[in-house]
């Protein structure tokens, strides 16, 4: 400085001091009114920060590089402290955080689930999950706030991320749906596969039994026949046995091939007169008459429903009343969804009803369901034998066609099968 | 003093403040609850405001030679400024950084 310096230079240098001593003053008395927490130093290079309370190092340090993010809110919601995770949650510098309000950083979606947390907070403790506004996504959190009062009047919150955790569920979740639609196609598969190899078995096994009953009588009988008749009789028997490989080898075969469903339009008076033809020997033995009334004509799967009507038959005669004749009555007639009362009937919609009673023991009308349970029998298996598939068959034809099937039934007043099929309208799966 | 100190809001510079902080010390939090305060009640200045935590960037601190936490610095417009302590006087904080009202 020379020393002509000139008046406005002076004066400035003077505000210059004015401003240091004011400087200098207002340290010496924040310091004097404990307004100071940290000084920060810088010895030969290096930087450090004292606290002035020290003993609150290892609090801070826990704080800071814990993996959950730790906030100290203002009661209006100013962030007054964030440790690095949190930053680190949200992706943005603490310098963008600081000093800003919390609700900016919650999802538009939970503002009014944390408020109501928030409240809850500033008289107590509260606890949820809320989502935060992350910078690409909303970011799924717990959050668990708790009030400082009275030695600090703000809130702390600690916030674990829970993204992860979400994730897995979903994977969870996901496989889980997955499992049951599985099982689902599974159990309706299986029940097909059961199905389909029960009639397998019964419609081949039966022809086939009978020519190898006939072939062992001819057996004892070989003496009388001429060289290549015993030739003929030989090659014969090779083949039937040949046949009930190729049926084993058609049930396996079935278990890897699921059944095609071809819906026809049927004259279900037929398929009773051919039904009636297949138990013509054991209606006989049992002298049952069975009585086809009025009878309609309907889309289904003919083989299934030849299947139904052998089935049904079958049970009426096996449970037939010792001291009374069976007579089997089998009709079928066209009605409206809305004149029938089951829950799973369309009141909108046309059904056939086909109803088939008989006048043998029937059954407690509390086993009206079960009866139609796989492996499901009433009865001991030396009274009355049987597999108990049967009626599980009857049951499977009936969903398949879409439809409903009950049983009503009292003792020694016989059993009554009521199905409904709904017109069809579409080809099914 | 009046030579130095001009009203900025005439000028419409911006403000460029640094508050040194000390992670979750109370005296800092108050004084950024007490920066931010006076920030929003003079919308008609503007101000670049950015806390710095000096736990968590303790370079940054001794390069600017801060001594204390909470400090509150006026970077521009020149001269520069120190305000040390929680910043609880408002008209000794607004007159440091230049805003009147």
């Amino acid at each position: 400085m020379t020393k002509e310096a000139t008046v406005s230079e002076l004066l400035l240098k003077i505000a210059d001091l004015e401003n240091r001593l004011e400087e200098s003053e207002q340290l010496a008395e924040a310091i004097k009114a404990g307004e100071v927490d940290a000084f920060a130093i810088n010895t030969e290079n290096e930087a450090a920060v004292y606290t002035l309370q020290s003993g609150d190092y290892a609090y801070r340090i826990l704080v800071e590089a814990f993996k959950e993010g730790a906030i100290n809110v203002s009661e209006d919601g100013l962030i007054l402290y964030t440790n690095s995770y949190f930053c680190e949650l949200l992706g943005l510098s603490y310098d963008k955080i600081i000093g800003t309000s919390l609700y900016d950083f919650i999802d538009p979606g939970c503002l009014k689930d944390f408020r109501i947390l928030f409240q809850e907070a500033i008289t107590g403790i509260s606890k949820g999950e809320i989502l935060l506004a992350g910078k690409h996504s909303p970011i799924p959190v717990y959050v668990s706030l708790t009030s400082l009062r009275p030695k600090l009047t703000t809130v702390g919150i600690v916030i674990t991320d829970l993204t992860e955790q979400k994730r897995t569920e979903n994977l969870i979740k996901n496989y889980q749906t997955d499992l049951e639609n599985k099982n689902t196609e599974l159990i309706q598969s299986n029940s097909e596969l059961a199905s389909f190899a029960y009639i397998a078995s019964h419609d081949l096994q039966e022809p086939l039994r009978k020519i190898q009953t006939f072939a062992s009588r001819i057996t004892g009988m070989e003496d009388t026949l001429s060289d290549s008749a015993k030739d003929h009789f030989d090659r014969m028997k090779k083949a039937a046995n040949r046949m009930q490989t190729l049926i084993e080898d058609l049930l396996n075969y079935s278990q890897t091939n699921s059944v095609i469903r071809n819906f026809e339009k049927t004259e279900l008076h037929k398929l009773v007169e051919d039904v009636k033809k297949e138990l013509a020997e054991e209606l006989e033995v049992k002298e049952a008459t069975v009585v086809a009334g009025e009878m309609c004509t309907v889309e289904i799967i003919p083989f299934q429903f030849k299947q139904l009507f052998h089935n049904l038959i079958n049970n009426s005669l096996k449970f037939a009343h010792p001291d009374k004749k069976p007579i089997i009555e089998i009709s079928s007639k066209s009605v409206k969804g809305e004149t029938l009362d089951d829950e799973k009937i369309i009141p909108e919609k046309e059904y056939c009803h086909i109803s088939i009673a008989d006048n043998g023991i029937g059954f407690e009308p509390e086993y009206s369901k079960k009866i139609f349970d796989i492996f499901s029998r009433l009865h001991g298996r030396e009274v009355y034998k049987g597999t108990g598939i049967g009626l599980a068959i009857v049951k499977k034809i009936t969903d398949n066609h879409e439809g409903i099937i009950r049983a009503t039934g009292e003792p020694d007043k016989g059993a009554r099968f009521d199905i409904y099929l709904p017109a069809r309208t579409h080809t099914p799966k | 003093m009046d030579a130095v100190t001009r009203d900025n809001e005439v000028t419409g510079e911006v403000i460029i403040l640094r508050l040194y902080v000390s992670g979750m010390a109370p005296k800092s939090m108050e004084a950024i609850a007490n920066v931010k305060r006076i920030c929003d009640e003079h919308s008609g200045y503007c101000f670049d405001l950015e806390i710095v935590d000096i736990y968590k960037n303790p370079e940054a601190a001794a390069r600017e030679q801060i001594i204390c936490s909470p400090s509150l610095i006026k970077e521009s417009p020149s001269p520069r400024r120190v305000l040390i302590g929680t910043l609880s006087d408002a008209v000794k904080v607004k007159r440091a950084i230049g805003i009147s009202g």
